[in-house]
């Protein structure tokens, strides 16, 4: 039991030093601007293609702002527009509906990073950058 | 926060590099930390380099000016982060 806890630990520490380092590496790497913006919509394109738990045609909706399934309407449509709405009652709807806490997480990701993009390209325009 | 996961149902590095920070600290760690180290492969490391990069990387803008605007732009959100 103990040395199957120190082999967790040993375990645990090389992911942790893996981490670490890939974090330091991405620092490192200075990206321009066009790189930033491509970095953006990776982070959009992978969290729909990814496996994950939840449907990726209904994270890709999110991320458009796109419809979504009816039963997580309201908490989407609240993320969207003011997350700080969000209430317990909101969830708890969710998961009597049937979703689990990973698909909420993914669906709760997808809605915001989606609606932080076009938050940004709506401030671009408005500056008349190029997006 | 509303997710039990995502509050304390991390696994593997995370967890560890998590259990260490409130050890260390005396206090449980911030949530936005929690949140990009649930399933940190599905959405928290990729985020996490695009934030080093935005918020650190080269700008016209200084790095205190960058953290002016986000902590104005969290304060819009009502995010006391």
């Amino acid at each position: 039991m103990r040395a199957a806890g120190v082999v967790w630990v040993a375990g645990c520490t090389r992911e942790a030093g893996d981490l670490t380092r890939r974090r330091a590496r991405g620092a490192l790497r200075a990206m321009d601007r066009a790189e930033r913006r491509g970095a953006f919509a990776n982070v959009a394109r992978l969290i729909v293609e990814r496996d994950g738990r939840l449907d990726s045609s209904v994270r890709r909706s999110a991320i458009d702002g796109g419809p979504v399934p009816a039963e997580v309407t309201a908490l989407v449509s609240k993320i969207r527009a003011r997350a700080s709405d969000v209430t317990d009652a909101d969830i708890d709807h969710a998961r009597a509906a049937g979703y689990d806490e990973d698909q909420l997480f993914e669906l709760t990701v997808a809605t915001a990073v989606g609606e932080s993009q076009r938050r940004l390209n709506r401030v671009l325009d408005l500056l008349g950058r190029k997006r | 926060m509303r997710l039990a996961n995502v509050t304390s149902g991390h696994r593997g590095a995370p967890r560890f590099m998590l259990g260490v920070m409130r050890r260390v600290a005396k206090r449980e760690p911030p949530d936005i930390l929690k949140t990009l180290y649930y399933r940190p492969d599905f959405f928290g490391m990729r985020f996490s380099d695009l934030t080093q990069a935005v918020m650190r990387g080269p700008s016209e803008w200084s790095v205190g000016e960058r953290e002016l605007f986000a902590a104005f732009t969290s304060s819009l959100n009502q995010c006391v982060f």
